[in-house]
């Protein structure tokens, strides 16, 4: 009886082990099937499978990238931006990623001063942000352990040596350390929340080129009205709704559909 | 003799009928010589008078502008008003030497020309206040030219105290002209020394109509230079033209009085503005500095650096009418324009390329117009239009041309047809809407190589890879500019993060247990030696009292041995020794090495009383002594400095000592 439950274990470990480099391995044919299927010019066949490659947990520069081109190629500029966004929160000095944004973005404006409205989607980034868009997740992760261990270097250097000048340069750079890895995490915990739990979310879907925000939960009265591709903040969520705050500071809320999380 | 006196009286008569006829024939040839080559009467000259208001206040400077505009053979004199009740602050007078001109000729009858000796305007600036109220007459002025005297118009002023004025009469406000207007000093930042100000050509305007914007520095103060603009005008929500012929040096600086005060109005930039957008467009203050002053002997002075910033402008720009507005029409095509559409071939093969031009040619915005663009033509193959646009800004207005260059490959033999294109603009002047629409193109095409075995012929399809072929349309357009996608398969998950990992965190939440771990590992090792110097200092006197007690048991044993008896450099070196380290042990200090007085200092910081310290250095300076003692001590002598050293010992091991001091750390480590 305990035997067979030992080769029961092994048999299913074993299959663990193998499943992962194998489910690897698909997920790399998928990913080239898809990027094939681009040069065919088959872009709604494109963003599904690329879909599906997200849903199976890529979370990766060149699948958002990819994505956010072929929902460009189709017209669904908001999407295209969304993931373009994506791609710039994990690699944010992207230079196509950068330049295909800019293209969308100075279309969208002229697509909206042609109707006449001022529309500028460039995002207003503050000082934080700005930080944070220097650093990729790997950089903000290997600058911050590299300080981080360096300070703990310098307190057990102090405690060993024994000359009074030495102990206060290794105190003072301890100190600085201290700071500076104060700061890189966080920045760490600040690019951690950017990727992996940002409330930050771009609009995907519009009527007439334009996104309603309301006054209040399923109300009817509209506060004002975003731009395709606008980047908001999600304040709340409620019954299928979001609070939202734009770029100038108005609050509103918005159906969760039309909303794409960066 | 009375016939005789008769006949010679009518004679006389006769002679002097015939003198009077002569003198009347030849003064008649005078007269009529003198007329036939006198100068004709000129031309009335033209004498205007212009103020540059229409309202007068006392006190306040004005300027008034006469000119004499004049033709005749002369140089005409000129004699102003005598300006009585006004004060003539400052006079120019610019003379037409230029304008003037000479030519003669000879002849008469009809064929004859007449001399004409100079033709020009002689204009008068005067700027005059008047000190008092009440009317005055500006006038008239009086020309005298080929000796004929002309007179102007005389024009009556009313000059009221500030705050009461009212229009000035009707002869003097029709002549009104040249300063600045109210609307045009709308929100100017007024100084009395210098100030900048934006004056648009028009504050109301549609969507896309130029507006002309001037920005001018007034300046009362004449010494200026190193000017510059330290912030441009700021023009959001316009497209901007710069007037290419716009110089600085052909322009001249005119003289206003605003508010009173004589400005030099001198013209910094000249930019044409469209407006992008409806609503009220507000354009950003400008920031200009110059040097005011300076130069002097051997310019060594610097002057003073001055900054100005004009005030906003705000620009009412109304949306183009809804009413009749072309489904196709967008907002950027404003002005007045043609368009054109041509072809460099009629006549070709299959797979053949040929070039549609499409060009719209006119004033406007010309950089921003949006051509029309051909929708899919069957049996063509279209590639990605490239655009090209050339602009004339100058004179005040904006010109150009905005082209689309098309290529076209025929898929099919035959007639093939190129549809007409039909555009849409916004008419500024007949405030309209116009279509315009060109003429479908007939193509010939013969037979040939099919258009998929060619070679890739150029731009936009290419950036795509291996796309299908160009499609029209904005979106189509805006993906041509936008680069593809990448190649590279990365299938890293969230889990990738390093952030995530646990070797990763392991080291972050690890690292400060570590190190919390060798902190109290220090901690530990640091009790252990001072329990350990505790130790000593306690087991101090047991110590030494045992090795005394050693020391006297070997000395007596030597005596004894046939080995020898202990020397007193042994004895007496191994009896320092004991108290040293007794010592050292019991203050828990380091004292080898010591000179007597610093161990005298230590004992006595410690708290151990002067007597007790002089005996126990008088102990240690006596065994000094004694070790290098010829003759050897006695066994009773040994045994009593076995006995003071133990004796010391005790007392010493006795005495509560003071804590060591914590500034310095001392001891044994």
């Amino acid at each position: 009886m305990t035997v067979k439950w030992l080769v029961a274990v092994a048999a299913c470990a074993s299959l663990f082990s193998f499943s992962t480099p194998m489910m690897a391995a698909s997920l790399d044919v998928m990913f080239e099937e898809a990027n094939a299927e681009f040069g065919e010019g088959n872009y709604e066949v494109v963003i599904d499978m690329y879909t599906r490659l997200e849903k199976l947990g890529v979370h990766s520069p060149a699948l958002f990238y990819n994505r956010a081109t072929s929902e460009a190629r189709v017209g669904n500029l908001g999407r295209a931006i969304q993931y373009y966004e994506k791609v710039l929160a994990i690699s944010p000095l992207d230079e196509n990623t950068v330049y295909n944004l800019k293209v969308i973005r100075d279309h969208i404006a002229r697509r909206a001063n042609q109707q006449g409205r001022d529309a500028d989607l460039a995002p207003a980034a503050g000082p934080w942000r700005a930080v944070l868009d220097r650093f990729t997740p790997m950089s903000a992760s290997a600058s911050f352990l590299v300080v981080y261990l360096l300070f703990f270097v310098a307190l057990i250097c102090r405690g060993y040596l024994k000359g009074e000048w030495i102990r206060l340069t290794i105190g003072v750079t301890a100190g600085i350390l201290f700071a500076v890895s104060i700061c890189m995490g966080a920045v760490l915990l600040g690019k951690r929340y950017q990727v992996l739990n940002a409330k930050e979310a771009v609009v995907v879907s519009v009527e007439n080129d334009l996104r309603p925000v309301y006054e209040g939960l399923s109300s009817t009265v509209k506060r004002f009205d975003l731009e395709e591709g606008s980047r908001v903040q999600i304040i709340e969520q409620k019954n299928g709704w979001f609070k939202i705050r734009d770029d100038q500071g108005r609050d509103g809320w918005v159906k969760r559909q039309t909303l794409g999380r960066i | 003799m009375k016939q005789a006196l008769e006949m010679q009286s009518l004679f006389v008569r006769r002679k002097e009928i015939f003198a009077f006829w002569t003198m009347a024939i030849f003064l008649g040839s005078i007269i009529f010589v003198s007329k036939l080559y006198a100068a004709p009467k000129p031309a009335q000259p033209e004498i205007s008078v212009s103020f540059d208001r229409q309202s007068f206040i006392a006190g306040e400077p004005f300027q008034l502008e006469i000119s004499v505009a004049a033709q005749g053979q002369g140089e005409p004199k000129i004699s102003l008003p005598s300006f009585e009740g006004m004060k003539v602050l400052r006079k120019n007078v610019s003379r037409p030497s230029s304008g003037y001109s000479f030519s003669m000729s000879f002849g008469t009858g009809k064929n004859s020309q007449r001399v004409i000796k100079s033709a020009g305007t002689t204009r008068y600036d005067i700027v005059m206040v008047a000190q008092k109220l009440g009317k005055y007459n500006i006038g008239p002025v009086k020309v005298v030219l080929d000796g004929y005297t002309f007179t102007g118009k005389t024009y009556p002023i009313e000059v009221f105290e500030r705050g009461t004025a009212s229009a000035a009469p009707t002869d003097a406000a029709a002549a009104t002209k040249g300063g600045l207007t109210e609307e045009q000093l709308e929100g100017a930042r007024l100084e009395s020394d210098y100030f900048l100000h934006m004056i648009p050509s028009k504050r109301t305007c549609s969507v896309g109509e130029m507006v002309v914007l001037d920005v001018y520095l007034f300046t009362s103060v004449s010494n200026i230079r190193a000017d510059q603009f330290e912030k441009e005008p700021g023009t959001e929500g316009f497209w901007v033209e710069r007037f290419e012929d716009f110089d600085l040096r052909n322009h001249r600086n005119q003289q206003v009085v605003v508010n009173g005060v004589l400005y030099e109005q001198a013209i910094l930039k000249k930019l044409a503005l469209f407006p992008l957008k409806s609503g009220k467009l507000t354009i950003a203050p400008p920031v200009f500095s110059f040097v005011v002053g300076g130069g002097g002997f051997m310019g060594f002075s610097r002057g003073k650096m001055v900054k100005r910033a004009a005030s906003p402008v705000s620009i009412d720009v109304q949306p183009l009418p809804s009413d009749g507005r072309p489904s196709q029409f967008v907002d950027t095509n404003v002005g007045r324009y043609n368009l054109f559409v041509d072809t460099n071939e009629k006549s070709l093969k299959v797979g053949e390329p040929i070039t549609v031009t499409v060009s719209v040619r006119g004033q406007g915005n010309i950089r921003n117009v949006e051509l029309p663009v051909f929708q899919e033509v069957d049996d063509f193959k279209m590639y990605a239009p490239e655009t090209d646009v050339e602009v004339q800004a100058r004179g005040g207005s904006v010109s150009g041309m905005s082209q689309s260059r098309t290529l076209f490959i025929p898929e099919a033999e035959g007639k093939l047809t190129i549809p007409s294109l039909s555009w849409s603009y916004f008419d500024l002047v007949s405030k309209s809407y116009k279509t315009l629409k060109s003429d479908a193109m007939t193509i010939n095409v013969a037979a040939g190589k099919p258009a998929t075995q060619m070679a890739p012929l150029q731009s936009g399809s290419n950036a795509q890879g291996g796309e299908a072929s160009f499609q029209k349309g904005p979106i189509t357009r805006m993906n041509a500019k936008m680069r593809t996608i990448v190649d590279g398969v990365d299938t890293s998950t969230k889990h990738d993060y390093l952030f995530v990992q646990g070797w990763y965190l392991g080291l972050v939440f690890g690292t400060p247990a570590l190190y919390l771990l060798f902190l109290l590992a220090m901690h530990a090792r640091k009790r252990s030696v001072l329990n350990s110097q505790k130790g000593r200092s306690k087991r101090a006197e047991a110590t030494a009292q045992k090795a005394l007690h050693q020391l006297q048991k070997e000395s007596d044993s030597s005596e004894s041995s046939s080995l020898g008896s202990m020397s007193n450099d042994q004895f007496f070196s191994k009896l320092h020794k004991i108290v040293l380290m007794f010592l050292e042990h019991r203050l828990a200090q380091n004292v080898v090495g010591d000179t007597m007085g610093q161990l005298a200092a230590r004992l006595g910081n410690r708290g151990i009383h002067e007597n007790q310290v002089q005996k126990i250095i008088a102990a240690l300076e006596e065994y000094e002594f004694a070790r290098f003692a010829k003759s050897g001590s006695e066994k009773g002598q040994r045994q009593s400095e076995v006995a003071r050293a133990s004796e010391i010992i005790s007392k010493i091991a006795k005495v509560v000592l003071e804590p060591l001091p914590t500034t310095k750390k001392e001891g044994i480590q």
